[in-house]
């Protein structure tokens, strides 16, 4: 199940320590060690495994998987599959958002609960209904279909976050005032188009896609159950096979993991960004 | 010894002068408000008197006692936030015991002194409601009778209405005033609102960048502001630069027409700033009115009882304030007026800011 | 001066349209791509489940396919699923509403507390394949635990401490933390610091402000966080699977549901759709009780000032 939190633009996020007294300061500090050794301990252990042999230091694990045909060919599915879902849901959801923002505030209530729903659905079952749904048709019947059919999941999955991003840049830029008042001035839709919604709305629409290119590449579930080359199931594989190159597999997972994040919040500074959990 | 003593109290934040040399006497049973734009050190004062702060030197004392090391929680002094602050997972009534309650009072007599303070605020049939479901007017006074349920010997309010509409301000320090009455409890009362000030205080203590500018009653500020910052800021007022005519003479120019003004005008150079309030100008002579400028109208405001005049000297603007007469004729805009007021009604300003010392009275 | 008017709710703000028009005009085809693809791709697939699950051969509407799930396979799995996600859930809530304490409240630098909350947020994201490299490479037989306890004698066994089910709950416990501290932070965050003041102002200690004002405003947050974390536990599927290999569909209803679907192992084709039904129905729960706690939360937080 993926989940969304609201975690607030990194400078207003922590509110200043107001006159903290010096034993929650010991107490505090104490807390932070042992969860940051909880935290950070299994990482530093996979770096170590990924690194080390009984022969000593290697970075081999690194070259070889680089060098391995198929990870490239499945992290370029995985990624060619982020591309394609973050494509379809921004063509979906920014029209909508905005056509709810202007003609429709009455349905924002319903919106926003259908794209909360997403959320709280398992990908397991999603995928399981799908199936279910689409049986019989050339959905199933296909590699093709398959694939057309996991990315239709996708979407749904990157629903909550795409949406939220874009309502929550249009509410912060005003969307509607910008639009009555480039109206007044003479605008016409092209130009509103171009030159109010895309440029403001850029940002939120780069801040969900992160988020959904980061989910996408550590999911496990959808594409694994409708039997897709994907990248995680593929670290799995791996893991059966070549335990080194795995472990290197799953660090070069999460530093792509971190750097979307990082991107996310130097693009989304000064805006509430969104933070999620993926594939479990 | 007066009741509550603040003496040179500074306080800083960083690099930054919060409060600066404060030192005030203020009686039992007396309302002092602290007047002050934002940043001028009023409600940092307050909060060291609460002991949310504590000051870097200066020491406070209350009923003799010397406060500064207590803790907060041990002054027995009420406070009232401009937030309102009240416990929102509490009702009206358990927000009001609760300072009780933390002290272990028995549960009757939480229950009799709650009602009491339900009376006072004129709310009892709002006992059990939740502060999300009152108006941020009864938020307040339920958060007023919660301070003073604890029966505190000093009451401190850090600017409570600004959070509210204008109508309710009014009516809400109106009600304050009466229950500090009843309750002759010594208050200190935090607002940038200078009508506010006026209208309730006792003394109020003019605050400028962490300085004390004047203190003195509503009248005496009014009347008689001792520094230019005092008198721009207290009413509207009239400040005007004229030049020294005759020093022992006491004559200025005010663009260049000469008028008599009663201050001395022996520590000013060159020009001096004379402050003159609109009401005490007239377009009718007095026997009193020694001075006679000519002006040319620029405006007028209808404000209803009061009709403000804007006139124009030669490069300077001057307010003139008449009550609204409906018999009266009204002079036009571009009329050639005279303008009529006594000597002492044109004030030489200090260009200094007052300290604490020469302001208090 | 008992009559204070209540005060006025803002005009709502000028619209392009008015809402005069009749509600179903043409605006609505514009909602039109959205919905259709929302229906196709979730209600009518898990509109599918629901209905597979709930009816018979013939067609009509029975419950009698839930019987299925007294299969002791499946009550074990269950039994599994639900401890492990209570034991998370609350390892989750206490380890990390300690955490989003010691970084909102605490008194920790600025520039430490934005840290760990970026990396929570990455954190709470790297659940799944990698995360069981992670904690094999500590706590494996060879892994850097055993590694570095070697010249003790001390041997961590992977089987008693990683493959089982005190290892599925460590290694939730990983993801568990960081979203707990993406939940609380704000909640933590929203605790005026006057309410604080007020308290002591009236004279209560720290403990009492805790006891009596912070911690039962918190309340409906801790409470939502803990349904979340529940669900966000039963949920889960990459890890268990990884972790456990074949050992898995004895430990989680996920398992169970994927290979039911997949090979049919109980023989029963309408089991897995009643699996998965059972399965909306614990995460439905869960998640009411989330939306539930966390409407008391804001009512409270937002008109109390």
């Amino acid at each position: 199940m993926a989940t969304i939190t609201n975690a607030q633009p990194a400078a207003a996020a922590v509110p200043a320590p107001a006159a903290p007294r010096k034993r929650t300061i010991g107490l505090a500090w104490l807390w932070f060690t042992l969860a940051a050794l909880f935290l950070i301990l299994p990482l530093l252990a996979m770096v170590w495994s990924s690194v080390t042999t009984p022969r000593g230091f290697t970075l081999n694990a690194y070259t070889e998987i680089l060098a391995e045909p198929e990870f490239g060919s499945r992290f370029m599915f995985s990624f060619g599959a982020a591309l394609l879902t973050i494509t379809l849901s921004t063509l979906l959801v920014v029209p909508t958002a905005y056509w709810v923002t202007l003609r429709l505030p009455r349905v924002r209530p319903v919106i926003e609960f259908l794209t909360v729903v997403p959320l709280v659905i398992p990908p397991l079952l999603l995928t399981f209904g799908l199936i279910r749904f689409f049986n019989s048709t050339p959905l199933t019947n296909s590699q093709n279909g398959l694939y057309v059919m996991m990315i239709g999941a996708y979407v749904i999955l990157s629903f909550p976050y795409m949406y939220r991003s874009v309502d929550a840049g249009m509410q912060t830029v005003n969307i509607r005032a910008l639009t009555e008042a480039a109206q007044s001035l003479g605008a016409g839709w092209g130009i509103i188009l171009r030159r109010v919604i895309f440029p403001n709305l850029l940002v939120s629409v780069l801040n969900g896609s992160f988020i959904t290119f980061s989910i996408i590449l550590g999911e496990f579930v959808v594409s694994s159950l409708l039997n897709q080359p994907a990248f995680s199931p593929f670290m799995l594989d791996l893991s059966y096979r070549e335990a080194d190159q795995a472990t290197a597999l799953g660090i070069i997972s999460f530093v792509l993991t971190w750097i979307s994040i990082l991107a996310i919040q130097i693009i989304g500074r000064g805006r509430a960004s969104a933070n999620i959990t993926g594939a479990r | 010894m007066a009741f509550l003593n603040l003496t040179h109290l500074h306080k800083t934040f960083g690099a930054s002068v919060a409060v600066q040399d404060f030192s005030m006497q203020i009686e039992r049973g007396e309302f002092i408000s602290f007047l002050g734009p934002s940043g001028c050190g009023k409600t940092t004062v307050l909060r060291m008197v609460a002991g949310f702060e504590r000051p870097n030197s200066g020491s406070i004392t209350l009923d003799g006692n010397e406060i500064v090391g207590l803790n907060a929680n041990k002054r027995n002094i009420g406070m009232v936030f401009q937030q309102y602050a009240l416990f929102p997972n509490m009702n009206v009534i358990d927000n009001i015991c609760f300072g009780m309650k933390v002290v272990g009072t028995d549960r009757a007599t939480m229950l009799t002194r709650a009602d009491e303070m339900l009376n006072l605020i004129h709310m009892r049939e709002f006992a059990k409601r939740f502060p999300h479901q009152l108006s941020g007017g009864q938020q307040q006074r339920v958060a007023l009778a919660r301070a003073l349920a604890i029966k505190p010997q000093v009451l401190l309010l850090d600017e409570p209405l600004s959070a509210l509409d204008a109508k309710i301000r009014v009516e809400l320090r109106r009600e304050i005033r009466a229950i500090q009455r009843q309750l002759d409890i010594t208050t200190i009362f935090v607002t940038h609102d200078q009508e506010e000030a006026l209208s309730i205080a006792d003394r109020i203590v003019v605050m400028n960048k962490g300085f004390i500018e004047q203190i003195g009653t509503p009248r005496e500020i009014y009347n008689n502001p001792q520094t230019q910052f005092v008198a721009s800021f207290i009413g509207t007022l009239n400040v005007l630069t004229a030049a020294v005519a005759n020093r022992d003479a006491k004559k200025v120019l005010l663009d260049q027409q000469e008028i008599q003004v009663v201050d001395s005008l022996d520590s000013a150079n060159g020009s001096v700033s004379l402050a003159l309030r609109p009401e005490s100008i007239s377009l009718t002579r007095d026997d009193d009115h020694q001075n006679c400028v000519n002006a040319e109208v620029d405006e007028l405001y209808f404000l209803g009882s009061v009709v403000r005049i804007r006139a124009r000297l030669h490069e300077q603007f001057v307010n003139v304030d008449t009550f609204n007469n409906p018999g009266a004729a009204l002079p036009a805009r571009g009329d050639q007026i005279a303008l009529y007021f006594s000597a002492s009604a044109a004030k030489v300003l200090e260009s200094d800011a007052a300290k604490a010392g020469q302001a208090a009275v | 001066m008992t009559t204070i008017a209540p005060p006025q709710t803002p005009a709502p703000p000028a619209l392009v349209r008015t809402f005069r028009r009749p509600a179903f005009n043409i605006d609505w085809l514009g909602l039109l791509p959205f919905f259709a693809f929302i229906a196709a791709f979730l209600f009518f697939p898990a509109f599918s489940i629901v209905q597979r699950a709930l009816t018979d051969s013939t067609g009509t509407i029975t419950f009698g396919n839930l019987g299925g799930l007294t299969n002791p396979v499946i009550v074990q799995a269950y039994r599994s699923s639900v401890i492990v996600s209570l034991i998370t859930a609350f390892s989750g809530v206490v380890f990390g509403g300690l955490l989003s304490w010691a970084i909102t409240l605490g008194g920790l630098p600025r520039w430490l507390s934005n840290s760990v909350l970026s990396f929570c947020g990455v954190a709470a994201n790297f659940a799944g394949i990698p995360l069981v490299f992670a904690f094999s490479a500590l706590l494996g037989r060879l892994g850097l635990v055993n590694q570095l306890l070697r010249p003790t004698g001390v041997f961590i066994d992977p089987q008693t401490w990683l493959y089982s089910m005190a290892g599925l709950c460590i290694v939730y416990t990983y993801f568990q933390i960081p979203l707990m501290v993406l939940i609380m932070t704000p909640a933590l965050a929203g605790l005026r610091k006057e309410w604080r003041e007020a308290a002591e102002n009236l004279g209560a200690t720290q403990g009492q402000y805790w006891r009596y004002v912070a911690f039962p405003i918190l309340l409906p947050s801790l409470l939502g966080a803990t349904a979340l974390l529940f669900a966000n536990a039963f949920s889960t599927y990459a890890t268990t699977q990884a972790l456990l290999g074949a050992m898995a569909q004895t430990f989680a209803v996920t398992i169970v549901i994927a290979n039911q679907f997949r090979t049919d192992t109980f023989g029963d084709p309408t089991l897995g759709y009643t699996l998965a039904f059972s399965m909306m129905i614990v995460i439905g729960i869960t998640i009411a009780m989330y939306t539930y706690s966390r409407r008391i939360a804001e009512r409270w937080l937002r008109r109390a000032e």
